[in-house]
């Protein structure tokens, strides 16, 4: 079963130091790593910021762009990760250590399995 | 020989009464749908009612397992094949390759079905919600009926919890030992949560069923099935100590009686009796934990002869212990009542200003009745009619609004 962590957070307001930028990026990659070690990292990875976002819709059957995110929320999804566990309470212990925990948060949702023939 | 549709109804009852949590447990495991696990049973439960009377059952607990896992296979079968889900699938591949059972030599799943319904992952409004109804078996409208929300918001509720489990693969296990302890404390809470529910419900009426004995039934199957955990008896214990006053809370008019005035000839020796040699079997495994502290506070309220004999030094000493334990606003407010009974209201008001600065309290009438309480016991009759008035606007039940209205107007006027 595979389950996808949606990881939110809120936009920086000011540019974090290099130092900082350092230490964040070394607890990612750590994170990242550990899940590859334990087996269960399918795929991940990192969105640009929300103002490169465009956003497509229909408005009377004519396709619609706009400029920015879906939604003007506080907290905008900055990346995701896909990892395969047996079931949630794994998917759990494999999202409580992740580095997002302690800005952001994490949301757990499985993915739906395809129907079988 | 076939059996009367009296005795059809009354085996099924006995049944259902001892087994039904455990049958529920074995098909869940088996269908791993708890919506499906509870339909086959019913489905059972009506062929009971048609069959027994020519073909009486040898186990009935046995037959009617077997019956829902061919229902189960029935069901699934029926669902044509796009729509059934992944899930479906493995379930019915599951109930099929399984064959009839033996009971006796069943596995108890029922700890693991009480894990399931007190699921972290779950809202605890959920969580209280399907363990009554999956676990202890009552019906939507009687949940929705004790808990004070409409059906349709209850049956919601359950679905969306139900399909929760199934869809996310909340797994059907009891946690293993690194969490276990906080897996099962949670369990408590939600069964502390049932009781309190229905020890804070004045207006139950005698004929609706019993969040407070529906709760210490589960809490004693959990201790039967969890045996080695002194806090799931501490719970059990307090339960039964706090249920063996529930007759003297409310005067013949429906009025609110706090502990100082009930009269103690109202409570019910049996629970009381049989909370203490719970408490007892507790405390001897030496690991105290929040919730045999506050049944042996309880026990201490229910072994006194008098509101006066009461052993408040005691009670005092057994309150800053559980405020080790769980330092919360609430506990520290009864800590500091207790030690304004055991040594007096200046030993207890640095206590009690402490608690000033928490806005918890703000919305809290024991706070308020406690602080009226002090002021009157300091010789402060304006402050405390004061105070007694803000509990009052505060109290959520009418009964106890009188009840400290009352208070408010007899304390200012005495001290005058």
């Amino acid at each position: 079963m595979h389950y996808l962590y949606l990881i939110y957070s809120k936009e920086l307001e000011q540019q974090p130091s290099e130092e900082e930028m350092a230490e964040g990026m070394e607890a990612w990659l750590s994170y990242t790593q550990w899940l590859k070690d334990e087996g269960v990292y399918v795929s991940g990875e990192a969105l640009e910021s929300i103002s490169t976002a465009t956003t497509v819709h229909r408005d009377a059957g004519q396709v619609v762009l706009t400029d920015g995110p879906f939604a003007e929320t506080k907290e905008q999804l900055g990346g995701f990760y896909m990892v395969s566990c047996e079931n949630l309470d794994e998917a759990l212990h494999y999202a409580k250590p992740c580095p997002i925990t302690y800005y952001g948060r994490l949301e757990v949702r499985p993915i739906m399995p395809t129907p079988t023939s | 020989m076939g059996w009367s549709q009296m005795k059809v109804c009354g085996v099924l009852e006995d049944v259902l009464r001892s087994e039904r949590t455990r049958l529920v447990a074995t098909l869940v495991g088996w269908c791993r749908d708890m919506t499906l696990a509870e339909d086959v049973l019913q489905d059972a439960v009506e062929a009971a009612m048609e069959q027994w009377v020519c073909s009486p059952p040898t186990h009935p607990a046995a037959w009617l397992l077997n019956v829902a896992r061919r229902r189960g296979i029935d069901r699934l079968r029926r669902r044509s094949t796009y729509q059934r889900k992944l899930s479906e699938v493995e379930s019915l591949s599951s109930l099929e390759t399984m064959s009839d059972v033996d009971i006796d030599t069943l596995q108890d799943d029922r700890l693991r079905l009480i894990f399931t319904c007190c699921h972290p992952a779950l809202a605890m409004p959920a969580r209280v919600a399907l363990t009554l109804k999956v676990v202890a078996g009552w019906s939507t409208s009687q949940i929705a009926e004790s808990l004070l929300v409409s059906e349709t918001t209850m049956a919601q509720r359950i679905v969306r919890a139900k399909r929760k489990i199934r869809d996310a693969r909340i797994p059907y296990i009891v946690p293993g030992a690194d969490e276990l302890e906080v897996r099962l404390d949670g369990v408590l809470l939600v069964l502390y949560l049932v009781f309190s529910r229905g020890y804070d419900d004045v207006t139950r009426q005698s004929e609706d069923p019993d969040l407070c004995e529906q709760a210490i039934e589960l809490t004693a199957m959990l201790s039967e099935l969890h045996p080695d955990a002194p806090e799931v008896l501490g719970l059990l214990a307090l339960m039964m100590l706090h249920h063996s006053r529930r007759r003297a809370r409310l005067d013949r008019d429906g009025q609110f009686v706090p502990l100082s005035e009930q009269d103690r000839t109202q409570w019910c020796q049996d629970w009381i009796t049989r909370g203490l040699a719970v408490l007892g079997r507790a405390l001897v495994r030496r690991a105290p934990g929040p919730y045999q502290i506050q049944a042996a506070i309880s026990a201490l309220h229910c072994e006194s002869p008098s509101s006066l004999a009461t052993d408040w030094p005691q009670i005092a000493a057994l309150y800053h212990e559980l405020y080790k334990l769980c330092p919360i606003a609430t506990v520290a407010l009864n800590r500091a009542m207790a030690v304004c009974n055991a040594h007096g209201a200046e030993v207890a008001w640095p206590l009690m200003l402490a608690l000033s600065e928490d806005k918890s309290l703000l919305s809290y009438p024991s706070y308020f009745a406690a602080l009226g309480h002090m002021h009157r016991e300091l010789g402060r009759a304006d402050d405390a009619a004061v105070a007694y008035q803000k509990a009052a606007s505060l109290a959520t039940s009418e009964v106890e609004r009188e009840h400290l209205l009352k208070y408010a107007l007899d304390k200012g006027v005495m001290h005058d």
